[in-house]
């Protein structure tokens, strides 16, 4: 190296200065580790995000969603969309006007993970864990708090042992599970407000109930564990057939019949399980990496956001269509279906100085992408998104606060429906966790 | 294959050590943390579903610089990197800097503009991660004289922008 060379790195040194932000790790690898990417679930990214305990601000489990918060939402009512944030708030949005009519503060310990309405629609669960330290890697208590749709008004919590991560609600409205990450499901019983014993499950990470609430589907490490309710909670492990990691939330199709996950290795494939039989089916191999998935067109196609591209399967003969490209290649966003099947909506995001945003339509009859719309705010990265009953999209984005790697700020957008225009609804502290709809 | 804790933890302990590194590698390409940030974020998203087979190499992180640049190369031949457009500005100032730094910062940014990509890729690998040639043609999937040459005509370059030359010139940096 010469003098001069010397010099330049010195100059070079000086320029590149400090990153005024730690990375995230991509979302697949915070699953990987327990799908603790967070324990950490990559990528967000993302993950991309993924995905990702390494990361500034730990993205709580709800946010690997994005087809689970979609479908559950587009099920439900039209008048009231309840958004939790990473700052303990539940915004309560009117459907008709799109502003906040209220703000419920959650008063329990540790930070809001997930949400879920009672199929009944008179109660929204909200449930908080505290987040990991490098003392506490895997905090072991949760907290479930009930607030009634009636008076939108919190009640007492409900503690409960175990990391919750996820909140799911059978269709009876009685009972809930919590997943708690690593150990396993507790179950709540809602009309006494008291869990019940754990079922245990070694490395559990994720979850999804079969629409007909008898089975949950638990991710693990060494596969999936079909646990019958029905039963009282016996269990059977789903292997996959290849090698590979359960990157992300399962989902399963409308019609219960087909249960796919991502499987990652040295090559991408898609884990397909018939869930009459609880038994693995040949994997969907593509060459293609992407982690979220939602159902469109019904049960008939399975659409996953990869990194600039979206990949129709068609769920009948499990094959890969043609990828459907997004105008970014930077990575993945959020997938999101329209009540009616018709519409699956993606949200992409172009890097630069101030990164803009959008939201993709895609019709599902043709598997053609429709014009994107703008989110308009730069600087902002989405990080859920749902669809009303009329249509309607709402997207809950985030950004760093400049001045703190740790501090975030929130922003809710819709695209009413037929619109192509997005409009900003409120900004807030925090990270916009999960939407759910309420009659 | 990824299926073992130990490779999820071994990608987390390398993003850990060598992710602020990447990042400032990141920044001498583009210029703009927001968008190294996303480099980086993107070159470990690509290596991370072949990282069980990436540690094994003799230098993981060779293979992670080689993505990032070569993602930072397909990006830097889009049009969309020709013209930024906001709506508005962001409302909130970057972190506080001190006045030289920025006065360095913005002519090491400048003349590193006036830089072929490749130029730009082989200098600041070569000068700033002070890569071996062997390592940054393997990198760049070059032969190890056109590295040399590549640095040679990048540093030729450099010298003859007036802002960079006079701060190259004091004594005291």
């Amino acid at each position: 190296v010469t003098g001069s060379e010397a010099r330049l790195r010195q100059l070079l040194e000086t320029a590149a200065g400090d990153p005024p932000h730690s990375i995230r790790l991509p979302d697949v690898h915070r699953q990987a580790r327990q799908r603790r990417m967070r324990g950490a679930a990559a990528f967000s990214a993302a993950a991309a995000v993924v995905v990702i305990a390494l990361a500034a601000t730990v993205v709580p489990a709800a946010l690997r969603s994005g087809s689970g918060n979609a479908v559950a939402a587009g099920a439900m009512g039209r008048e009231t969309a309840y958004v939790a944030t990473t700052a303990n708030e539940v915004l309560v949005i009117s459907l008709r006007t799109n502003a906040v009519q209220k703000t419920i503060k959650i008063r329990a310990a540790g930070t809001v993970q997930d949400m879920a309405i009672a199929p009944n629609g008179r109660t929204l669960y909200v449930l908080t864990a505290p987040q990991p330290t490098s003392a506490v890697p895997e905090p072991s208590r949760a907290e479930v708090t009930p607030i009634s749709t009636a008076t939108d008004r919190a009640g007492i919590p409900i503690r409960l042992h175990g990391f919750g991560q996820q909140i799911l609600i059978t269709p009876d409205s009685q009972t809930a599970y919590v997943l708690a990450e690593g150990s396993g499901l507790v179950p709540i019983d809602l009309s006494k407000r008291q869990p019940l014993r754990e079922i245990k499950i070694h490395d559990a990470s994720a979850a999804v109930m079969k629409p007909n609430g008898k089975t949950i589907y638990v991710s693990s490490r060494p596969g999936i564990v079909a646990v019958d309710l029905a039963t009282g909670g016996s269990l059977s492990l789903i292997k996959p057939p290849r090698p590979g990691s359960l990157a992300y939330e399962p989902v399963i199709s409308p019609d219960g019949t087909r249960l796919y996950e991502p499987l990652v290795g040295p090559r991408w494939a898609l884990l397909a399980v018939n869930t009459a039989t609880n038994t693995a089916l040949r994997p969907i191999a593509a060459k293609f990496f992407g982690l979220q998935l939602a159902f469109g067109d019904r049960s008939r196609t399975l659409y996953v956001d990869g990194i600039g591209a979206v990949l129709p399967i068609d769920a009948r003969t499990d094959k890969p269509q043609r990828l459907i490209r997004l105008p970014s290649s930077a990575g993945s966003g959020t997938i999101a279906s329209s009540p009616d099947g018709r519409t699956v909506y993606v949200t992409d995001t172009q890097p630069g100085v101030a990164s803009a945003s959008w939201v993709v339509p895609i019709a599902t009859a043709t598997n053609s992408a429709a014009a994107p719309i703008a989110l308009r705010e730069p600087d902002w990265s989405p990080m859920i998104m749902a669809v009303a009953a009329d249509g309607s999209v709402y997207v809950g984005s985030s950004r760093q606060v400049h001045d703190s790697a740790a501090q975030t700020v929130g922003l809710m957008t819709v695209i009413p429906s037929g619109s192509t225009t997005a409009r900003k609804i409120a900004r807030f502290g925090g990270t916009p966790v999960k939407i759910v709809f309420a009659p | 294959v990824v299926t073992s804790n130990s490779a999820a933890d071994g990608f987390a302990e390398f993003v850990a050590a060598r992710e602020r590194a990447l990042q400032r590698t990141a920044w001498l390409l583009t210029g703009d943390w927001t968008l190294a940030e996303d480099l980086v974020q993107t070159a470990l998203a690509r290596c991370w579903p072949r990282w069980d087979r990436i540690r094994r190499r003799d230098s993981p992180e060779v293979y992670v610089r080689r993505v990032l640049v070569n993602t930072w190369l397909t990006w830097s031949r889009r049009k969309w990197r020709g013209e930024l457009v906001y709506e508005s500005m962001p409302d909130e100032p970057g972190p506080g800097d001190h006045a030289a730094e920025i006065v360095i910062r913005l002519a090491v940014r400048d003349a590193l503009s006036s830089l072929t990509d490749r130029q730009r890729a082989v200098l600041v690998m070569r000068v700033f991660d002070d890569m071996s040639e062997a390592d940054v043609a393997r990198a760049l999937n070059v032969a190890a004289g056109t590295v040399k040459s590549t640095a040679a005509q990048a540093l030729s370059k450099l010298r003859k922008d007036p802002r960079l030359a006079e701060l190259m010139e004091r004594e005291s940096l």
